[in-house]
């Protein structure tokens, strides 16, 4: 026979799922609390990338490219598609530089280190153009140095000018993709 | 309607054990959030310790970055001029820039410190080949932001003639 008594139950009051309610919305705060600090965290931790990682490693790259050239000058523009530096030498800030290297046999062999910003559809990055040796070699290679995802990251080369305090140093200044800044010399003008 | 004695039975230890659980779910989520607070200090001290080593790195690489071109001017500047070096860059400087905290509020901080040359000739009679020799010398002081210290670096160049 089905038993059709049920078991006697007490009620919760509305105090008590006041109580409840609110203890379950704490705890939901807290744990929403906990994302969000991870996600800061995380946030935090990828703004200094560029500062930690990407600017040592960047200045230790460009060191070894310019220090193997004889001489280099820095010039304002950002030479043409496969084409040589064709403005002056600027004393001053500029995202190009041109390295010469002196050959054995007397001749001597081009290149040119330049940065092109990150725009829409033209990814940026600082790249390493090389020449055949002599005034009219030929296009040799290019390559990708340090391919740059940020608009506002950017490579400044700059030697001083006489009576500055770095007069005749090559600077390379880095900003990165957050305004972050730093400068470090290239190696000193010979 | 006259009841069963199980029924009765279970009716009354179904009550009884009710009771003994009544205020149990308060003590379950004081205890939930105990130990959420524990978990997310022990996560914010993770995560500090963590950024406060970046933060360090950052300065470090920062300030050696900036040194190396205290190191290349004093190799760089003619023996001429050598006495004139510490005029041309002492007092207030800008080191670098720290990354922005929110996108777009160009809110980083400048690392700024004190730089100090000194340019000071190496005594003749100390000198075996009595050549003129200069000890040029930068220090410089920078504070670390979180913690307000100070700090000194400095690099030290030989020229002689």
């Amino acid at each position: 026979m089905k038993n059709l008594v049920r078991p006697h139950h007490r009620g919760v009051t509305l105090l008590e799922l006041t109580v409840v309610i609110l203890l379950g919305l704490l705890m939901a705060g807290m744990l929403m609390g906990l994302a969000q600090q991870q996600i800061t965290f995380l946030n935090l931790l990828s703004r200094q990338n560029f500062l930690v990682d990407e600017a040592p490693l960047l200045n230790n790259y460009i060191n070894r490219v310019i220090s193997k050239a004889d001489r280099f000058s820095v010039h304002a523009a950002v030479p043409a598609a496969g084409a040589r530096v064709a403005d002056a030498a600027i004393l001053g800030a500029g995202p190009t530089l041109k390295l010469t290297y002196n050959l054995p046999d007397g001749t001597n062999r081009e290149s040119v280190l330049y940065f092109r910003r990150a725009a829409l559809g033209n990814p940026g990055g600082l790249f390493l153009r090389t020449f055949q040796p002599g005034a009219g070699g030929a296009l040799n290679t290019e390559v990708t140095l340090y391919s740059a995802t940020s608009v506002t990251t950017n490579i400044i080369f700059s030697i001083g000018a006489v009576g500055s305090p770095n007069a005749g140093l090559l600077v390379v200044t880095l900003n990165g993709p957050q305004n972050e800044t730093i400068a470090f010399a290239g190696t000193t003008q010979q | 309607m006259i009841l069963h004695p199980k029924m009765v039975k279970s009716s009354f230890m179904f009550g009884k054990a009710t009771s003994s659980r009544r205020g149990f779910l308060l003590l379950e989520s004081a205890m939930a959030l105990g130990i959420l607070t524990v978990i997310s200090l022990l996560l914010l001290k993770l995560s500090l310790n963590v950024l406060h080593p970046r933060q360090w790195t950052m300065i470090q690489t920062m300030t050696d970055a900036y040194m190396g071109i205290e190191r290349a001017s004093a190799e760089r500047e003619p023996f001429s001029t050598i006495p004139g070096w510490p005029a041309r860059n002492n007092g207030l400087v800008a080191i670098g820039r720290f990354p922005d905290q929110v996108v777009g509020a160009a809110d980083g901080a400048i690392l700024r410190g004190n730089i100090l040359r000194t340019a000071t000739v190496i005594s003749p009679a100390i000198n075996p080949a009595g050549m003129t020799v200069y000890q040029l010398k930068s220090v410089l002081t920078y504070n670390v932001p979180s913690t307000g210290r100070s700090y000194v670096k400095s690099r030290t160049i030989i020229r002689s003639q």
